[in-house]
């Protein structure tokens, strides 16, 4: 550990900087647990990227309280280049952010004195969670909330929000989605709305793909769908039919409400119901 | 190109320390960045207010590492009901911002760590946050960014008969409506408010009409520097003038050499642009890093209010 808090008003609630591989220090929240600890498990938020990160921590932060007060200890991270850890988001790769996630998993048990993990991934950190957990042999649980399914299919989504992010400003949409591909192998980079790509981290990731990351998977799972509509989007009914017919218990929730991940004006997004229903699963598994 | 950390900037992550403080909606969250021990120490402490710590673009992290690394404390701070802090998330803007969340974070500053002189950034209505401080704690701030913030509570307060006449006179501005016709029954609703009412004019002095946080007048009367940036095709812009005579005209020469309004060509307030919150926050880091009283030869005495005075014209716009 590379430094600590003080003045903490709230003793149950500790912000810590760890160190990853190569020496870069984390920064993480261990939310101890109140009242009766469920002490053998440790819940571990893996956060998304860019805007979608900005969008949901305030979300992080709210249900690793509330798991907290229900006697379960909690663990947040930053990933290295993300929010008040160190690094650049230009040396980011999927190799790097799970490498964080197993850094922060060992950080997690460590703190809470737990034996087991149960994954809380939120969008892009599905991808993240999934593939750092394939290299352990200690999770309990895992819960996905509005997951992204391909890592491709996530940065071309983000290079179509930028076209409209141009639009809406009144800036005139210079580059097709395809010419952004372009240039970010040209230049390395690319300016999105709200956050930069780096072509090692798109490079990276153009093989991460959920389904295929949890072929081996039967533990229980929570998969919350937060989006607009009503019916379950085909990845996501794919993905549960696949965990149900490989006979993992599944909870599935659908929350219908549009998050803010593509306003970057007022980047902040919570959700009681999601809190409660996360705390609800973790409660049936114990 | 996106910023990239430097080892300085390592080195001052690696001593970064988590705070809490009390405020009136409930502990509030913060990252204090110590002073590199190498480094001349300025003796100021730079305030970030911000809606989450990183945001936009991890700017502020990127701000305090790097003033950090040459000598300034630096604290960036979740504002009320959002990231780590207690209470519920406001809806900032015109109406409303956290400025006693940075008045509680000055005042425990100094009680706790011995913290006395502040230099107070923000973005948009992080500023204005920032800016409210000064009616309750102005002794205490020697400097001030504001970069691309509202002025106005209502926008089109700031349009009258003669700016909306201007602008139907002005063909590149009318080109531009007719181009991205974007809330352009908004604007025509307004407009013809604006010629309907007798011209608001800028002698209304009514401070209603500013948005919440202007304390434009408690800034003037702190003596501290203050620098404001904003972009010429930008709304803020458009009520800034409109304002502008009736807030700087009244200033003494010496009141009015402190005060140094930036305008950017284009735009300097597109929320989510990433290129141009970088660039605002690397000017703030500049002239934040001017202040040095190592570096700084116009104000090398900046406890000294009277130094100040003596100060040369504010810089020309970029």
């Amino acid at each position: 550990m590379t430094g600590n808090a003080h003045l903490a008003l709230d003793l149950s609630e500790q912000p810590l900087w760890f160190d990853s591989h190569g020496d870069v220090p984390l920064y993480g929240v261990f939310h101890r647990a109140h009242n009766r600890p469920r002490a053998r498990t440790v819940a571990l938020f893996c956060h998304s990227l860019g805007l979608d990160h900005l969008v949901t921590w305030r979300m992080e932060v709210l249900a690793a309280r509330a798991l907290a007060a229900r006697g379960y200890p909690a663990f947040s991270y930053h990933a290295r280049g993300h929010g008040d850890s160190a690094g650049s988001f230009a040396d980011v790769t999927f190799q790097t952010l799970v490498e964080d996630a197993l850094a922060a998993s060992e950080q997690a048990r460590r703190m809470a004195g737990a034996s087991e993990i149960v994954w809380i991934a939120t969008r892009f950190g599905a991808l993240v969670a999934t593939a750092a957990l394939r290299r352990r042999t200690d999770t309990a649980g895992l819960a996905l909330w509005e997951p992204v399914h391909r890592g491709v299919d996530h940065f071309h989504a983000l290079m179509r929000r930028r076209l409209f992010f141009e639009v809406a400003n009144r800036y005139r949409p210079s580059l097709t989605v395809d010419e952004m591909v372009s240039q970010l192998a040209r230049e390395g980079e690319l300016p999105l709305a709200a956050e930069w790509l780096h072509d090692r981290l798109y490079r990276s990731t153009l093989t991460a793909d959920l389904a295929r990351s949890m072929e081996d998977w039967r533990g229980p799972t929570m998969l919350a769908q937060v989006q607009k509509r009503q019916a379950w989007s085909n990845d996501n009914a794919a993905l549960l039919a696949a965990l149900r017919d490989a006979g993992a218990p599944v909870t599935a929730v659908a929350i219908v409400e549009q998050p803010t991940w593509e306003n970057p004006a007022e980047p902040w997004w919570t959700s009681p119901r999601l809190g409660e229903e996360t705390i609800g699963w973790l409660d049936g598994m114990a | 190109m996106e910023w990239r950390e430097t080892s300085a900037e390592l080195e001052r992550a690696r001593d970064e320390q988590a705070l809490w403080m009390p405020g009136p909606h409930g502990a509030l969250s913060a990252i204090l960045t110590p002073p590199a021990p190498a480094a001349p120490a300025a003796g100021l402490c730079v305030l970030m207010p911000t809606r989450t710590r990183w945001r936009p673009g991890r700017m502020p992290v990127k701000a305090a590492r790097s003033l950090a690394a040459r000598g300034f404390i630096c604290v960036r701070l979740d504002c009320h009901g959002h990231g780590q802090s207690a209470g519920e998330a406001p809806i900032s803007g015109r109406d409303y911002v956290s400025g006693e969340d940075v008045v509680a974070a000055i005042r425990h500053l100094r009680e706790h760590l011995g913290f006395r002189r502040f230099v107070i950034a923000g973005y948009c209505s992080d500023a204005l946050a920032g800016l409210a401080a000064f009616a309750a704690e102005g002794d205490a701030i020697i400097a001030f960014v504001s970069l691309a913030a509202p002025v106005l509570r209502v926008p089109e307060s700031g349009w009258d008969q003669k700016y909306v006449l201007d602008a139907i006179r002005d063909r590149d501005k009318l080109r531009r409506y007719l181009k991205f016709p974007r809330g352009w029954t908004g604007k025509l609703a307004s407009a013809g408010r604006a010629l309907a009412r007798s011209a608001l004019g800028t002698t209304n002095r009514c401070p209603a009409r500013f948005a919440a946080g202007f304390e434009f007048q408690a800034l003037v009367r702190s003596g501290a520097r203050a620098l404001f940036i904003f972009g010429r095709e930008d709304l803020y812009y458009w009520e800034f003038q409109s304002v502008a005579h009736e807030l700087l005209a009244p200033l003494s020469p010496r009141s009015r050499r402190l005060i140094e309004v930036e305008v950017w060509p284009g735009r300097a307030h597109v929320a989510g642009d990433v290129r141009l919150e970088q660039a605002l926050y690397e000017r703030a880091i500049k002239w934040i890093a001017a202040l040095h009283p190592a570096l700084d030869d116009r104000f090398t005495a900046i406890e000294d209010r009277s130094a100040a005075a003596s100060a040369p014209a504010a810089s020309e716009p970029r």
